[in-house]
């Protein structure tokens, strides 16, 4: 099917409207409320055309094409009424950077946004040179302007984090209120009162941060003028470059551009060309990447302890001086702990120096849940499969949230399930405690804490009970599977989790609906002592669905995934080659140190409790910024972080992230890839030979298939069915909520804003005073 | 009334599983209360799942909504065509001003609410206001104290 536009045949979808053919076939038609990510709204009227056979000025926008519709955009009648419109449009914005006669010149004197809180008169807005309204004034001819100007004299709302608005800028073109309430599901803004005093606000004009803001910014990223700004990064102008890396803080590794300037990332704006990232990022890579990276105490030398003081020196030192001190002990009493943060590169290496040079295999990542659903996965070669994406979560057709908190760890993850619930997905919490996406939820399941192991099995029972269960009969462990059902008192079951059997049928209703379900799995299942018992009783429910996809854990930390394929989980070599000999895992190195079997360990992020390595003898620190664990390291090494270093990361659900480093990083700092090379080589390796890591990622790609794009294999067919527990209520683990980090620092430590925003959502406690010493600690808390 | 947070919640909870009846259910609580609490957004994002800010808006948007107590009478001041070139600024004004009405359209002690409308239809008495069902033309400031007199003496 074709439209003629202009003489131009161009051709189209059915159900595309006029703007979305003239885009396909780049012919530019104005807008400013339309955008390719919204909904069409057709308010700014700018893209009207006019139409053979149709009354008046349809809008581009909403006017859906048919076959054979002669559409004349270029017409003077269009280009004249269109230029009223602008008119219109521009009687409320302050536009003498537009309009004024000296525009030319004060453009090429002056090289970026003067610095004016407020724009009234003759001073640029903080729109940094990507003002939309002045591209459709450059294509329309700035028009002259007969009526004055209207100033609003809207106060300019700065009160709250990361962000500042100037409604006075405001065209009322909608685009952050689609944004916010139809495609990130929040509505923390809406449009109120009406005619002239219509204004884009929050309930009683309330701050955001009261409000149901998350902070996402993807207001910023589609308004088209400069009414919001980023306070981070509104003053700085145009950046001197634009690096394509990603965002590292959680395992959905959104692509981001880093924006460099003065040899500093200077901001972190979400790569809108890729959908990806453009859906999901948040509020930790959209605002916290600078100020997170650019704090003031970030590591700049190598530091080796001598008589007790920690002192500056050249890494030939430090290397030689680890060198030594390691051959101090044998294999087995030295222990490494991974970083899920560092590259699956830097992985390698750190694999090939463990297992390797110096032998152990005492080696494992230091993620709590990371950890141990990597394991657990491995263990049943489910690891290096190609696992349900976030695509999925949107396709699905019921999504079931078990004890997490991803409004705050995974804020891109609701996004996919707002999209989901508006194409009819049914959404289910089961939960102990309060959980933010309860308005975004159909059946809200509050459980008593610690009775969820007690209701997976109750479900189980339930499922199987209109099944034949001889199709399992071949599966580990049947016979103990059923012996454990058949015992299973579901009265007393159902009694302890709290939750009502007429919620129970209401469930089986919904799981048995489709076998397009996904179960999102959080960290708060560690609550459990046992947490592969609940994972095992997920895998009995997923196995009874006949679901082979469809569980997706939530994975914390940046690369976890990508350590644990890249060699740093314990008992699994690159590509899950599974060690012959015995070594340690996280919890028994832990131990072995309190006993004295592990005496010297090796660790790339401070995120460890100091309790837990008392008593190691040599301790080898990398790490960004200074930790409480300093002083008990040994040797302290600056480590490059995310936007100093190449590589790659692999996301949760096995996609492979390219790193590219935009800035140096400070002072000596190297990155850990280099790190282990200096290491090997002071202990006599002549093997580590890479100039850099494109190196060490060809060795990887040609030697380990889960690394060639798209050669993941698919999930097994699950086999194994487990006992489920007797009813009881547990007495729960103490279990700290994660909080969002980098290689150990809680983000909000160097991010005031991030602090307040998650001070507010009761997150981390309230600092009382600025009296008292700040209480820094950068330890998770681990469950031993 | 005084509004109880229990209270709009029942007036909420038949509107639950359905969509598209903010303007239906902030409606339903106007209805009892003559006005929308402050607390109804809140309880309408809590029961229904609707934004308090989605429902804020469409309550600040349509002037059927209230989000202040309505007074005992309702007084419709006309400031259409005729009204105001008769004076109707003036009078509006002087209204405002004997009912000591700042930014809230309702007086302190809650006898009254001041409502400006377009035209109520009978130009030829121009300038007009409507105290409840009852029309006044050909109004002066004088008369029009005096007309607010006798409803603060419990007439009209």
């Amino acid at each position: 099917m074709k439209v003629i536009i202009d003489e131009a045949e161009v051709p189209f979808e059915p159900g595309q409207t006029i703007l979305e053919a003239a885009r396909n076939a780049e012919i530019y038609i104005p807008t400013l409320c339309a955008h390719k990510e919204l909904p069409a709204f057709g308010a700014c009227r700018l893209c009207v055309v006019k139409v053979d056979g149709m009354r008046g000025f349809p809008p581009a926008c909403s006017t859906p094409a048919t076959d054979g519709m002669v559409v004349h955009n270029k017409d003077k009648e269009v280009r004249d009424l269109r230029r009223n419109i602008l008119r219109l449009i521009l009687i409320e914005h302050p536009h003498s950077c537009i309009v004024c006669e000296e525009r030319a010149d004060c453009e090429a004197v002056r090289g970026g946004p003067v610095k004016a809180g407020r724009i009234t008169g003759c001073s640029m807005c903080p729109n940094r040179e990507i003002c939309e309204i002045r591209e459709v004034c450059h294509y329309l001819g700035i028009p002259d302007m007969e009526i004055p100007m209207e100033y609003k004299n809207l106060p300019v709302e700065r009160y709250d984090p990361f962000f500042d608005r100037d409604y006075n800028l405001c065209i009322l073109c909608g685009r952050c209120v689609r944004m916010c309430q139809q495609i990130r599901g929040v509505g923390a803004i809406a449009f109120t009162k009406r005619s002239h005093n219509t204004k884009v606000g929050t309930i009683f004009g309330r701050t955001h941060l009261e409000g149901a803001c998350r902070f996402c910014g993807a207001c910023i990223d589609v308004c088209p003028t400069g009414a919001l700004s980023p306070k981070g990064s509104k003053w700085h102008g145009k950046a001197d470059r634009s690096i394509e890396s990603i965002c590292t803080f959680c395992s959905l590794n959104c692509a981001m551009v880093l924006e460099e300037k003065w040899g500093r990332v200077m901001a972190a704006i979400p790569d809108r060309s890729k959908s990806y990232s453009r859906a999901y990022a948040c509020v930790y890579g959209r605002f916290c990447i600078p100020a997170f990276l650019n704090g003031s105490d970030r590591l700049h030398y190598p530091l080796v302890r001598k008589k007790g003081r920690l002192t500056p020196v050249s890494w030939e030192e430090a290397f030689r001086f680890i060198g030594d001190s390691l051959k101090r002990f044998a294999p087995e009493e030295i222990g490494f702990l991974a970083s899920p943060y560092m590259t699956n590169e830097s992985t390698y290496l750190m694999n090939k120096l463990a297992r390797d040079v110096v032998g152990t295999r005492n080696i494992d990542i230091l993620s709590r849940f990371g950890r141990v659903v990597m394991q657990y996965l491995a263990d049943r070669e489910r690891a290096s499969s190609a696992w349900t994406t976030l695509e999925d979560v949107e396709q699905a057709d019921w999504i079931m949230l078990i004890q997490n908190d991803m409004v705050f760890t995974h804020p891109g993850i609701p996004v996919a399930i707002h999209k989901a619930r508006e194409r009819g997905a049914q959404i289910i919490i089961l939960d102990d405690s309060q959980n933010e996406m309860e308005g975004e939820s159909d059946l809200n399941l509050r459980i008593e804490p610690g009775s969820l192991r007690t209701f997976l099995a109750a479900l189980t029972k339930l499922l199987l009970n209109n099944m034949k269960v001889t199709e399992f009969e071949e599966f580990v462990s049947f016979v103990d599977f059923r012996r454990s059902l058949d015992s299973l008192k579901m009265i007393e079951a159902i009694r302890l989790t709290g939750v009502m059997e007429k919620e129970f049928s209401r469930i089986l209703e919904i799981m048995r609906s489709s076998k397009r379900g996904v179960l999102l799995v959080g960290s708060r299942i560690m609550e459990d002592p046992v947490p592969n018992q609940i994972l095992g009783e997920i895998n009995n429910i997923l196995t009874i669905l006949g679901m082979d996809r469809g569980f997706i854990p939530l994975l914390e930390e940046g690369n976890v995934r990508g350590v644990a394929d890249s060699g740093g989980l314990f008992g699994h070599r690159p590509g899950y080659k599974r060690d012959r000999t015995q070594g340690k895992d996280y919890l028994r190195m832990v131990t072995g140190i309190r006993r004295g079997d592990i005496q010297a360990i090796i660790l790339n992020e401070s995120s460890v409790p100091p309790e837990q390595l008392r008593g190691t003898k040599f301790m080898v620190l990398s790490e960004i910024y200074p930790s409480e664990l300093d002083s008990m390291a040994d040797v302290i090494l600056p480590v490059a972080a995310f936007s100093e270093e190449m590589g790659h990361f692999t996301s949760f659900d096995g996609r492979l992230w390219k790193l590219n480093k935009a800035v140096d990083a400070p002072g000596m700092s190297l990155q850990d890839w280099e790190i282990f090379s200096g290491i090997a080589k002071s202990i006599g390796s002549e093997e580590f030979v890479y100039s850099s890591s494109d190196d060490i990622w060809k060795e990887m790609f040609d030697n380990i298939p889960i690394f060639q794009e798209g050669n993941r294999p698919p999930v097994p067919q699950r086999l194994e069915l487990l006992p489920v527990s007797e009813p009881s209520s547990l007495h729960l683990s103490e279990f700290t909520p994660y909080v969002v980090r980098y290689r150990g620092t809680p983000i909000h430590e160097l991010v005031d804003d991030l602090r307040v925003y998650l001070e507010e959502n009761d997150r981390i406690p309230k600092e009382d005073s600025d009296d008292e010493p700040k209480d820094k600690v950068p330890g998770s808390g681990e469950v031993v | 009334m005084k509004p109880k947070a229990k209270d709009i919640r029942e007036i909420v909870a038949p509107f639950k599983g359905d969509r598209g009846v903010t303007i239906p259910v902030l409606q339903a609580i106007q209805n009892v209360y003559g006005y929308l609490p402050p607390e109804t957004f809140s309880i309408i994002e809590d029961e229904l799942g609707i934004p308090s800010s989605v429902s804020y808006g469409v309550a600040t948007f349509y002037s059927q909504f209230r989000l202040r107590p309505v007074g005992k009478h309702i007084i419709k001041a006309c400031d259409g065509t005729a009204c105001h070139v008769r004076g109707s600024q003036t009078l509006l004004s002087s209204i405002k001003d004997h009912l000591d009405l700042k930014d809230p359209e309702s007086s302190n002690d809650g006898l009254f609410t001041l409502e400006i409308v377009a035209c109520l239809g009978c130009c030829s008495l121009a300038p007009v206001m409507m105290i409840d069902d009852v029309t006044y033309g050909n109004l002066t400031i004088e008369k029009m104290k005096e007309i607010i007199m006798t409803y603060r003496k419990g007439g009209g």
